[in-house]
């Protein structure tokens, strides 16, 4: 069973890697990494805070937008092409090729994740002289977000169309990223009802400011074990139960797009 | 010469943009009024803190000489763009530290620097530099102070998880003695006693409180 999903997962991940879209993030990357070596240095009262807040920021970007389009990018593909009728002619159970595929994506996303943190250690040994821990465990955090909005995506993908799915997804990240903030506001300004309905809506929503420590890392903070380990099971016991039940569907589905 | 004559266009096209397009003016606007930066902070996502830089390096813009639009609400740009940058990431203590102290020495607004440190202890309420600042701005600022404030600020202050010094003990006491409450004090000091984190505190304590007790006593 697990070779079955490793096969799968390898050869979804060559065929991304071979994609147009790696060259395009390599290209940003690079052009980001530049702008961001202009800028560091602009000292703004504390040194380098400018230069790894950019960093942290592009970098954030990068891992979101990398893992919605490569994922959406592997869906339409699929749809388009009609691959999704190969688990019908081969031995393959229907889940274990569902799996594999979304692994494949995972495993590029780590490998970004190491290509990025490395390229920040190098250029804070370079500039700064000493490597900040916390921007790398910021990294490691933002990149657990990453995997937790693509497995929304996912989920979604069996549901609705790429196009819908990604839509979706963007703006769940977008509430989700807010909610602290709202609970906050709710609880200084809005009624006792509301808050509850906010705090509820805190705890079940995808909630993508668990894993947002940036204040902690660009006023040089060190994070303790806690808040690492919180987000990390959180993200992964989350998307796990969202890849459960879109495989649950997926298994059910008509993989004929004519006949829904 | 199709290909010619669109690249021709293209070229008019780019050139009349050129002339016709408003240029971009070099005084920009006040930048600075958001009613509730707290819904920007939401929308920034992971992004706040790079929001919260960039804001900080515009605020060269910001005469700090300028007059209060309106006293009721203690608004003026030096205020709002303060409030902005904490709010987007408020641990950022250089802008606080600076803000706070200007606002409540040169404008004599110690509301307003106060307002800023709320900020501050809304979304970290662990740290102790917040209520340190606000008791030095009242102290120093306000006149006369108010006490029962100061008091009510120590008592946060030494609750908090993160460095509060031992001299809070030495002005919780004083504000108690110029509130004339010095019967409370001692129940102060009990209470800061079962909070002591180290033998030497705990010590000094006790001193304290056996000298006020022996005063009592004469």
């Amino acid at each position: 069973m697990l070779s079955d999903i490793n096969c799968i997962a390898e050869s979804t991940f060559k065929a991304l890697l071979r994609q147009r879209l790696t060259a395009f993030f390599l290209t940003l990357t690079a052009i980001f990494i530049g702008f961001g070596l202009l800028m560091s240095t602009v000292d703004i009262g504390v040194r380098f805070r400018l230069f790894e807040n950019l960093l942290l920021g592009m970098q954030t970007f990068l891992l979101h937008i990398a893992g919605w389009l490569y994922l959406f990018e592997m869906v339409r593909k699929e749809q388009s092409l009609g691959l999704f009728v190969l688990p019908l002619t081969t031995t393959i159970k229907r889940s274990h090729y569902f799996i594999g595929r979304f692994l494949g994506v995972v495993w590029l996303m780590l490998l970004l994740l190491a290509f990025f943190a490395i390229i920040d250690s190098l250029l804070m040994l370079i500039i700064s002289g000493s490597v900040n821990i916390g921007l790398l465990q910021q990294l490691y955090l933002l990149s657990l977000s990453a995997l937790l909005s693509m497995a929304t995506l996912y989920f979604l993908t069996t549901l609705v169309s790429p196009v819908n799915a990604i839509i979706y997804s963007v703006i769940i990240w977008f509430i989700g990223n807010g909610l602290d903030e709202l609970l906050l506001f709710a609880e200084k300004k809005l009624t006792a009802t509301s808050t509850e309905l906010i705090r509820g809506l805190y705890y079940l929503w995808p909630n993508f400011s668990f894993f947002d420590k940036t204040e902690l890392v660009a006023n040089e903070i060190g994070l303790s074990w806690q808040q690492i380990a919180f987000p990390s099971i959180y993200s992964l016991l989350y998307s796990s139960l969202l890849l459960w039940a879109a495989t649950l569907i997926y298994q059910r589905k008509a993989l004929n797009p004519m006949a829904e | 010469m199709q290909k010619v004559s669109l690249f021709f266009c293209f070229g008019l096209f780019f050139l009349a943009i050129a002339i016709i397009a408003p240029k971009p003016t070099p005084q920009r606007p006040a930048p600075y009024f958001i009613e509730n930066p707290i819904f920007l902070r939401m929308l920034l996502g992971p992004f706040h803190t790079l929001a919260a830089d960039s804001y900080w390096l515009r605020s060269v813009n910001i005469d700090p000489q300028d007059q209060p639009k309106n006293r009721d609400k203690q608004s003026s740009d030096l205020f709002d763009g303060a409030k902005l940058i904490q709010t987007l990431d408020p641990l950022f203590e250089l802008n606080l530290r600076y803000s706070a102290t200007y606002l409540a020495s040169i404008r004599k607004d110690v509301d307003a620097a106060h307002a800023l440190c709320d900020i501050a202890i809304r979304f970290h309420p662990q740290y102790s530099y917040p209520y340190i600042l606000k008791i030095s701005n009242e102290l120093g600022y306000r006149h006369p102070y108010r006490y029962d404030k100061i008091i009510e600020w120590v008592k946060l202050a030494k609750n908090t998880t993160i460095d509060s010094p031992a001299w809070l003990t030495d002005v919780l006491v004083m504000a108690r003695n110029k509130n004339d409450q010095s019967e409370l004090v001692l129940a102060d000091l009990n209470w800061l006693l079962g909070m002591a984190k180290s033998p030497q505190e705990a010590q000094m304590i006790q001193a304290k409180i056996d000298k006020i007790k022996h005063a009592q006593a004469l």
